[in-house]
């Protein structure tokens, strides 16, 4: 997202943000409708606050002469319009992680010698994903910082390149050393 | 500690170099740059989390928390 909206110039990055702004709120509102309609009681005053702050946006808009169009995020176009495409499968993983998938509760536990199983603990697979853990925020950290920099014309401080190039060169060696874990 | 040192100190570089980032500073200009600044913000806490995790082993937590920071 921030790359995203540091590349482009300063009416379009307004109407991203109020794009965005408005997708929350669509979606905010229809959480407030879900809870009323599960017994969650009259959610008038929420929906009535939601109403003013989408006002509010629009009213922004209209004077900075902006679109309201929801922007709904693509991950894998906006990683790959960013030169970040060859992480978007990273990406995918973490999802796993999330969501709690059986790949990712299958990390929670290995073979013993025997016919058994052990689960935690050292048994779960962790020294597999730390680095790629540090290396893949990393990444996304010093990408925000650059796009920040842009975004406010600020000088980018000179420590960001190295550490850039740092962070990249680890992740180029565990990429060629890696497969995924069983 | 399942991280190695050298990614360990990359981590802990990046979180004090990303602190220095913005701090400080006076954003002029449309509101929408307040929600700019807030996302910044959400990302530099978000890594300091990510750190926190993997300096306390909880790996797969960090993981988790790599989505966000992607997307964001």
């Amino acid at each position: 997202m921030l790359a995203e909206l540091a590349s482009v110039d300063e009416d379009r990055r307004m109407e991203l943000v109020v794009g965005w702004t408005m997708d929350g709120i669509a979606d905010m509102r229809g959480v407030v409708l879900e809870a009323q309609s599960r017994g969650g009681g009259d959610a008038s005053e929420e929906l009535e606050g939601l109403g003013a702050r989408r006002a509010s946006v629009e009213r922004f808009a209209a004077e900075k002469g902006v679109g309201t169009r929801r922007w709904k995020l693509d991950e894998k176009k906006l990683a790959d319009e960013h030169g970040r495409g060859d992480e978007y499968i990273a990406f995918r993983l973490t999802h796993h992680f999330v969501h709690g998938s059986t790949m990712a509760v299958s990390q929670r536990y290995s073979k013993g010698d025997d016919d058994t199983v052990l689960v935690g603990g050292h048994a779960a697979a962790l020294e597999v994903w730390a680095p790629d853990a540090g290396l893949f925020g990393a990444i996304s950290l010093l990408h925000a910082c650059r796009a920040v920099c842009r975004t406010f014309e600020w000088p980018e401080p000179p420590e960001l390149a190295g550490l850039l190039a740092r962070t990249e060169q680890l992740a180029t060696e565990r990429r060629s050393a890696q497969r995924l874990p069983d | 500690m399942p991280l190695e040192s050298k990614y360990a100190e990359l981590v802990t570089d990046v979180s004090r170099f990303a602190g220095t980032v913005g701090g400080g500073e006076l954003v002029e200009g449309p509101r929408t740059n307040a929600e700019i600044m807030g996302l910044f913000d959400r990302c530099k806490s978000t890594f300091g989390a990510v750190r926190m995790l993997l300096h306390y082993d909880f790996v797969h937590e960090a993981v988790l928390l790599g989505r966000p920071l992607f997307t964001e």
